[in-house]
């Protein structure tokens, strides 16, 4: 309405700069405004007032909404998958409640399982979260269902929901999206991976390639062919230069490794040492650095000055050197199988310093048979190896080497993917209740590996000191609600 | 009593109290568990030696807990009380033991007390002295602010971002001291303008036209419809007791409640139940206030219908109302509201000749559907007409999700430019926003 425009420009003026002029078609507005402005009685200031209360009023009554035939909304397409129960809905609420979202992945998990979708209501609130946590999303975007399809194109934040091809996304997506592709599709095949790095590298820049090379870095030691890589060591970046070093250093046959491992064959050997006054002799792994010591290993990264006092300098070459030979080529060389040699380096002091090289080559190879012998026979718990093995194998380890390293076994029985025993959940419930104040979130992050069946034990535990009860009852009466919420969960997608 | 668990949980004062409630909503965690007429009473084990001493004052939904807990109610309270409405039957007990009978006599001595206080006679002399003081005061107050609007209009509103909000806190605290509360909440809707964004000008002027009316309203009171005079009155601060409006007739209906809106405003939490009678076709507006943990007398839940005797604060366009008795919770029928905004315009027309004061009205408008144009989410009707949401509409997801490009029944509140959904309708399933 032109009359209200004249007022809001007036208005931010002001009166003392531009006194009100203003001349309404409407004849009748227009006769009450030019009362208004003959009133001496009052001053410019209230006038102005006046007649903005009369036309804000005026427009405000001959009120008329907007009409578009053009503006729109695409319909959303039909569900071709049924929405979860009332049940399920009402424990998703439950669950968006919980701290630390606590089930919120296994509801996805199972309603995903049972080809289920989520009803319309709460898709906004769970599109948000998967946007804040991207592990989140690939789960929902399984059971957002047509609807929820169709909400993300209305929602920027939302976009992750589109697939856009895998060619797209390497030619034109931003680094952060073609580092994720590239990781995806080395988890599936590291050669791909490659071929598709290689089409690009020459236009990359020093950063993104060293991102790339990142990427990749999970599944790098089953790559067969290492010419490509074995190639990009000219590369000017020092940056990327080290992180091709850092990617052949864990493939077994990379040259890198390879000569690694020539340096120390031709420094280690089995030899018969005599004991008692030469009456009997025995076995002892001998380990003295070769002096055909080629100078190029040294422009890979191994350094040549100890920087611990428990190696000399050559010692502390074959330490590294240990570090970045796969194990396995240790059994070949001397013929013997991976326990007997643990045994080796467990008894013999003089190589005992060395275990923990086999302990990083055997984490950086992947070598399962040697994360068994080290964890089985050492005294000490290498908690960094039992990811290699199986979650039945680390908890048979777990529950043999549980006294003293209740910590570390705890945290890393968090990331097994099964449910733990029953006989596994009483060592936690006992070190929960023995340690009630220290629990913090690990009912939290302990929870889900907690089956229900353990509901039936947990009252058998109690801590040592009676000042500690009330907590401990509080902790308690925590997990068994919420192993009662994840078992109505589990049982509403029964 | 007929609550459902969905508004017990409602009462709840955060997640956490509701979480810890829903856990002690179980028998076995309950020592003794009893039931009459007047009162719910039970004992749960805590931590302490001696279990806590929960009871529940039928009548009034008043709470009491012997447990330390500072929020209220508490979680063995919300327990109890859900226990009780999912299984009446746990609650054997029906003789309240010594320390319910003492809080029953407690409570019953103070209601004693309060009737005794009403019956004492009135003192109109002081009465109308203190109305007179009070009047003072707003005069002299609306005399400040009318002499800032003034200064404002003089030097123009073109330096209003420059000169930021601070005057406006300041005048809305002087408000407070001249007992012109009302006035003091317009000023601090004025405060929260965004300077920085698209027709603030607009915005703000409209608000200072709506302090400059009503201040010329009250200035002017011999010479303005009486009813006019009330929403005048009710705009600066002025209140009418619920007790003298209890005494009017009022009009009994099923009311829906077709939206609530809460609103934090320091540490008073101000919830808006707007009703609409499904007999009468009238709207209404329920308005509680009440500071941080301290728990509303009335729940109305969203979505429900509750048959009820209401009484509206006189108004030229009457829509604040109190409830002056509750009979039970009914079946929620289908609501009957405006086919498109043509008929929502012409309502807000007829109206705006008796109401020149800016108020929030609500309506109920079928099949209308949204959609984005120019930057803006619209509603729009079977006609191709179309009214804006707020730009800040922060359920707006959801209304698009429960949509799905087709249009919907909806329940709205605005000023006539601007309606903001509360509530939506899908497959007769009611979703507040």
């Amino acid at each position: 309405m032109q009359e209200w425009n004249v007022i809001v420009q007036n208005a931010l003026v002001g009166t003392q700069k531009m006194p009100l002029t203003i001349h309404a078609t409407d004849s009748l507005l227009n006769n009450a405004i030019e009362t208004i402005q003959l009133n001496t009685s009052i001053d410019d200031e209230e006038r102005f007032l006046q007649v903005a209360a009369l036309v804000h009023q005026y427009q405000l009554s001959g009120l008329q909404f907007y009409t578009n035939q053009e503006a729109n909304l695409p319909i959303a397409e039909k569900e071709t998958l049924q929405y979860c129960s009332a049940t399920a809905q009402q424990l998703l609420a439950d669950t968006l409640l919980e701290k630390h979202d606590v089930f919120f992945n296994l509801w996805l998990q199972l309603c995903s399982t049972k080809q289920q979708i989520v009803a319309p209501h709460v898709l906004p609130q769970i599109l948000q979260k998967a946007a804040q946590h991207k592990s989140y999303q690939p789960l929902v975007i399984e059971c957002m269902g047509k609807r929820g399809e169709w909400l993300c194109k209305l929602n920027t934040e939302w976009q992750f929901a589109f697939s856009i091809a895998d060619e797209e996304v390497w030619q034109t997506g931003t680094q952060t999206q073609r580092k994720k592709l590239l990781q995806q599709i080395s988890n599936q095949n590291i050669d791909q991976a490659i071929d598709m790095l290689q089409q690009t590298w020459s236009q990359e820049n020093a950063g993104a390639k060293t991102a790339f090379l990142e990427a990749i870095e999970e599944n790098i030691h089953s790559l067969k062919n290492t010419s490509w890589l074995e190639g990009i060591l000219i590369e000017k970046s020092i940056q990327v230069k080290n992180k091709a070093i850092h990617l052949l250093k864990k493939i077994p046959t990379s040259s890198i490794v390879l000569q690694y491992a020539s340096v120390l064959q031709q420094s280690i050997s089995l030899k018969k040492e005599k004991i008692l006054l030469g009456l009997s002799s025995k076995q002892v792994i001998e380990i003295q650095l070769t002096n055909n010591l080629p100078a190029s290993i040294f422009s890979t990264g191994i350094q040549q000055l100890s920087n611990s006092k428990e190696f000399t300098d050559e010692a502390y070459i074959i330490y590294q050197l240990l570090q970045h030979t796969p194990p396995s080529y240790l059994e070949e060389w001397l013929q013997l199988n991976a326990d007997t040699i643990i045994q080796f380096f467990i008894q013999q002091k003089n190589i005992q310093p060395y275990l923990s090289a086999l302990v990083k080559s055997t984490l950086q190879f992947n070598n399962v048979a040697w994360a068994n012998a080290i964890i089985q026979q050492s005294q000490v718990l290498y908690i960094q190896l039992m990811p290699l093995l199986s979650q039945q194998q680390q908890e048979i380890y777990s529950k043999q080497l549980y006294k003293g390293n209740e910590f570390a076994i705890i945290e890393n029985a968090y990331h097994w993917k099964q449910e733990w025993s029953v006989e596994f959940t009483s060592l936690f419930f006992q070190f929960v209740a023995e340690n009630p104040n220290i629990h913090g979130n690990y009912i939290y992050k302990a929870i889900t590996n907690i089956p229900y069946a353990s509901i039936e034990i947990i009252h058998q535990f109690s801590p040592k000191n009676e000042y500690e009860l009330g907590v401990w009852q509080q902790t308690k009466e925590e997990i068994i609600r919420l192993l009662q919420l994840k078992q109505n969960i589990i049982q509403s997608f029964q | 009593m007929q609550f459902s668990e969905e508004q017990i949980w409602a009462l709840a004062p955060d997640e956490a109290s509701k979480k810890a409630g829903k856990d002690l909503a179980h028998p076995e965690k309950w020592i003794s568990k009893g039931a009459n007429d007047v009162a719910i009473w039970g004992e749960c084990k805590g931590s302490g030696s001696k279990p806590y001493e929960t009871q529940i004052h039928v009548e009034t939904i008043t709470f009491k807990c012997s447990c330390p807990s500072r929020k209220f109610p508490c979680k063995h309270s919300i327990g109890l009380l859900v226990l009780f409405v999912k299984n009446k039957s746990f609650f054997t007990d029906l003789h309240p033991p010594k320390w319910v009978t003492d809080w029953l006599n407690k409570k019953a001595e103070q209601t004693t007390k309060k009737v005794e206080q009403k019956d004492k006679p009135v003192d109109e002399f002081a009465q109308a002295k203190r109305l007179q003081a009070r009047e003072q005061l707003v005069e002299n107050g609306i005399d400040e602010l009318l002499l800032w609007i003034k200064d404002v209009v003089k030097n123009g509103i073109v330096s209003m971002p420059e000169n930021g909000t601070s005057i406006l806190h300041h005048l809305a605290k002087r408000m407070v001291d001249a007992k012109s509360q009302g006035l003091a909440s317009i000023l601090k809707k004025m405060a929260v303008i965004d300077y920085y964004s698209e027709g603030w000008e607009e915005k703000f002027l409209s608000q200072l036209i709506h302090l400059y009316l009503t201040i010329s309203g009250f200035k002017n009171k011999t010479h303005i419809n009486e009813l006019l005079l009330e929403d005048v009155r009710s705009n600066i601060g002025f209140t009418i007791a619920q007790e003298q409006l209890k005494t009017k007739q009022g009009i009994t209906d099923n009311w829906m409640v077709i939206g609530k809106q809460t609103i934090h405003d320091d540490d008073m939490v101000i919830e808006k139940n707007w009703l609409y009678g499904c007999s009468t076709k009238q709207y209404a507006l329920i308005i509680q206030f009440s500071v941080r943990w301290q728990i509303n007398s009335l729940l109305l839940m969203p979505g429900s219908c509750v048959h009820a005797t209401l009484v509206y604060y006189p108004s030229a366009w009457p829509l604040r109302a109190i409830i002056k008795e509750q009979f039970a919770l009914v079946e929620t029928p289908k609501p009957i509201g405006f086919n498109n905004w043509n008929e929502v315009s012409s309502v807000i027309n007829n109206n705006r000749a008796m109401m020149p004061l800016t108020i929030e009205i609500p309506f109920i408008i079928h099949q209308v559907l949204p959609v984005f144009y120019q930057n803006t989410w619209w509603l729009k009707d079977e006609t191709h007409t179309m009214v804006r949401m707020p730009n800040n509409f922060t359920a707006l997801y959801t209304l698009l999700a429960i949509s799905g490009g087709q249009a919907i029944d909806v329940s709205v509140v605005g000023n006539g430019d601007i309606f903001q959904p509360i509530g939506v309708w899908l497959h007769h399933q009611f979703f507040s926003l």
